[in-house]
């Protein structure tokens, strides 16, 4: 039956727009392309973080009770898909990522002092004093995928090689746990229980809390577009490649320990030219009307070449923008990544008639 | 960025003097001037003016950025404004004469986060700022005697100050401690949304020592506290901003009176919910009985009653945010930041174009500040 709508969607997106649009596409056309990315872009995405939070649940507990070179590797190559599945969901703020602060606890960062080395110090200096709370209410920085990197990355505090001490590994194996809780979680609440929140986004209204319209749900994956091309931009990059080559700022890169900083925007990059595209069913792309047929070309060059770019350089980036070689395709990585952020800013949003308005890094 | 804005700060300062615009603003019309920072047609040109009731333009400044809010001197001469968080620089304009007269920068390690006040004797300014190694709240203080001179600094009992007003004692100071600590590695970005713990607080400008603390409890920690207006008999009002998921129903808007606690207001759930957890500014009328409350992503203002909390009415205004006190008891003037200076009034429930022309010019930013009462504390006769 799944089957059957997921290919329905996409039919019914394509006549939906099939009529002329006066100012932006209609509730129809916004309500099937909601429905298509739910079901295309969204739900994929969180059963696969699911699998892979399962996955590395299930790897760090062999690494525990016998840490050899073996299951260390095996909880190293559970921990990498992990942060694969997240860097591919990241853009997806809104509904269940944003209940009980899961996207902050999953994935803490910028954090900008080296934070989680001592609030895992702290945590594991506690332990003996045997904290009750539930660990969803501990620190945010010791709870999610930087504080596991760290457990199992750092050579320099925590883990005595070749693998954790059984009090790190314990604390390892409760963040693991801690994250299958929230990636199943997040699943759940999109499509189980009594109140789904595919319910909430296919069904606005007034008495629905978070939408009051098929084009305010449509905005919400507007603004996972355009944030997420923020977030590549304003913290992922430029903080990190500095002004020269001379001025770089590795610590202020995002996955150091791994040196996964650049492909960790390819994947972002990957998902949000999905987002616009479509996937196995239509995109953002899809609700624009003919008449902008070149801001709809411009946008999917623009994707390609951006990809094209990062996939061009060899990071991870913190290197690549201090080595001469490569600094001007890092910069090109960057002026690119900007100007699809703005096409989306002032362009796209205005053809789809959807005020983006202020985002997450405006207000005061 | 930060070498651009000190280098164009360093321009500005050369020209110190230099009359930038003025229309002979004369001393008589000194109670009815207006001031607001906003970007100019061309993107990007952001700069601060100061305009009369009517709408004329008094001066139009360059900004090195963008601007934020205002101190203004209690005689009204000068107004401090600050740059947007996090801010490299607060220019003091001498308000007559329509010039810079000093460009004040913060130490290398403390950022302005955009509001300060002044004492009662318009030599001490208290600015908030962000030390942001420590990750903690700072008022500094500069002496306007002497050339906006650094003096020193207390702490403003929390995280992310924001806000700032002198109470009627005129010892207190009342901190809007949002509770969000950011870094200028990141500018702008929330690092600490989990562990937030927002608070107003009162704190003795003369000791250094926080007098009082409050919050709104554990179950709204992520609702920022951002602005605060004193009205009559020191009540505060206090406009929200909530960081949690958009679903949620959080007052926006609290009530504080002299020694009670912050107290959460009721709004209708469609006033709520077209305020879109996010409000802007907040201030009281010339009478200190009503405040409005802006909420510019709902495109909303609010008026309350400032005694008993309850909320009055509203009206749509694309983009509104700036609010200051009008001249008659119960109006308001709103800025937008797509085009246009309002007045609101709120005993015949209008709103109307303030003026065309030079209001229309540009896409005002956050704040209005008027030279009449700069922390609209009621003051007999101010108005009339």
């Amino acid at each position: 039956m799944r089957h059957a709508i997921a290919l329905l969607t996409p039919l019914a997106a394509l006549l939906a727009l099939a009529a002329p649009a006066a100012a932006g596409p209609s509730a129809e056309a916004f309500a099937s392309v909601n429905a298509a990315l739910a079901e295309n872009h969204i739900r994929p995405r969180y059963e696969r973080l699911s699998a892979a939070a399962e996955e590395f649940e299930a790897a760090v507990e062999p690494l525990c009770a016998r840490p050899d070179s073996s299951t260390l590797s095996g909880a190293e190559a559970g921990f990498q898909s992990l942060m694969d599945a997240w860097m591919s969901a990241e853009h997806l703020r809104f509904g269940p990522a944003e209940s009980f602060m899961r996207m902050h606890r999953f994935h803490f960062w910028p954090e900008a002092q080296g934070k989680v080395g001592k609030a895992i110090a702290k945590r594991l200096a506690a332990e003996g004093a045997a904290s009750t709370a539930p660990f969803r209410d501990a620190s945010a920085a010791v709870q999610g995928l930087l504080a596991a990197e760290f457990l199992l990355y750092d050579q320099n505090a925590l883990v005595p090689a070749p693998a954790p001490a059984p009090a790190q590994c314990s604390l390892l194996s409760t963040i693991a746990g801690n994250m299958r809780g929230m990636a199943t979680g997040m699943a759940s609440d999109w499509w189980s229980g009594a109140d789904p929140f595919i319910a909430r986004l296919a069904s606005p209204g007034p008495e629905n809390p978070y939408f009051e319209s098929h084009g305010e749900a449509a905005l919400a994956f507007l603004k996972s577009l355009h944030d997420g091309l923020q977030r590549i931009v304003d913290l992922k990059i430029a903080p990190v490649i500095g002004k020269d080559a001379g001025k770089v700022r590795p610590n202020l890169a995002e996955s150091r320990l791994t040196g996964r900083s650049l492909w960790n925007i390819v994947l972002n990059l990957e998902a949000l030219q999905e987002l616009y595209t479509g996937g196995a069913g239509p995109g953002l792309a899809a609700l624009l009307p003919k008449s902008e047929h070149k801001l709809e070309r411009l946008l999917r060059k623009g994707f390609r070449a951006t990809l094209a770019t990062a996939e061009s350089i060899e990071g991870p980036l913190e290197s690549a923008a201090a080595d001469p070689a490569q600094r001007k395709t890092v910069e090109k990585l960057r002026v690119q990544a900007q100007a699809l952020r703005q096409i989306v800013r002032d362009r796209l949003a205005k053809a789809l008639d959807l005020p983006l308005g202020f985002n997450a890094l405006d207000g005061d | 960025m930060a070498i651009d804005r000190r280098q164009a700060l360093r321009l500005l300062a050369s020209g110190l003097g230099a009359s930038f615009w003025s229309r002979g603003a004369g001393a008589g019309r000194r109670k009815h001037r207006y001031l607001s920072a906003g970007e100019a047609a061309t993107p990007g040109r952001f700069r601060v003016a100061a305009f009369s009731e009517s709408g004329e333009a008094l001066f139009d400044c360059a900004l090195p950025a963008r601007g934020h809010a205002f101190a203004i001197s209690p005689n009204g001469r000068l107004a401090v404004h600050f740059a947007r968080r996090p801010g490299e620089f607060a220019l003091a304009l001498d308000i007559d004469r329509g010039t810079v007269s000093h460009s004040i920068e913060p130490p290398q390690d403390r950022r302005f986060q955009g509001h300060g006040v002044f004492d009662r004797s318009g030599r001490l300014l208290y600015a908030t700022e962000n030390d942001f190694e420590a990750g903690c709240g700072i008022i500094g203080i500069y002496d306007a005697r002497d050339g906006f001179r650094r003096l020193g600094e207390l702490s403003s009992g929390g995280v992310g100050p924001h806000d700032i007003r002198l109470l009627p004692d005129g010892r207190t100071l009342a901190v809007a401690n949002g509770g969000i600590h950011t870094h200028p590695d990141y500018p702008r970005v929330k690092l600490n949304l989990p562990a937030m713990q927002p608070s107003l607080c009162f704190i003795d400008r003369k000791m250094g020592a926080l007098r009082r603390e409050l919050g709104l409890g554990a179950g709204l920690r992520q609702l920022s506290i951002r602005h605060l207006a004193v009205g009559g008999e020191g009540w505060i009002a206090v406009a929200m901003q909530y960081e949690g998921p958009r679903g949620d129903r959080v007052p926006l808007v609290a009530l504080c009176g002299a020694d009670g606690p912050l107290r959460p207001l009721e709004a209708p759930p469609s006033i709520l919910r077209a305020m879109k957890q996010y409000c802007g500014d907040v201030c009281f009328d010339p009478a200190g009985r009503s405040f409005a409350v802006s909420a510019p992503r709902g495109n909303i203002v609010t008026v309350w009653d400032g005694a008993n909390g309850r909320f009055l009415h509203s009206a749509r205004l694309a983009d509104c945010c700036g609010l200051a006190p009008g001249r008659r008891p119960g109006e308001f003037l709103v800025s937008s930041g797509q085009d246009g200076i309002f007045l609101l009034d709120g005993h015949a429930r209008t709103l109307r174009r303030l003026a065309a022309g030079f209001p229309d010019s540009r896409r005002w930013d956050n704040h209005l500040a008027t030279t009449g009462s700069e922390t609209c504390m009621p003051q007999p006769g101010c108005w009339m």
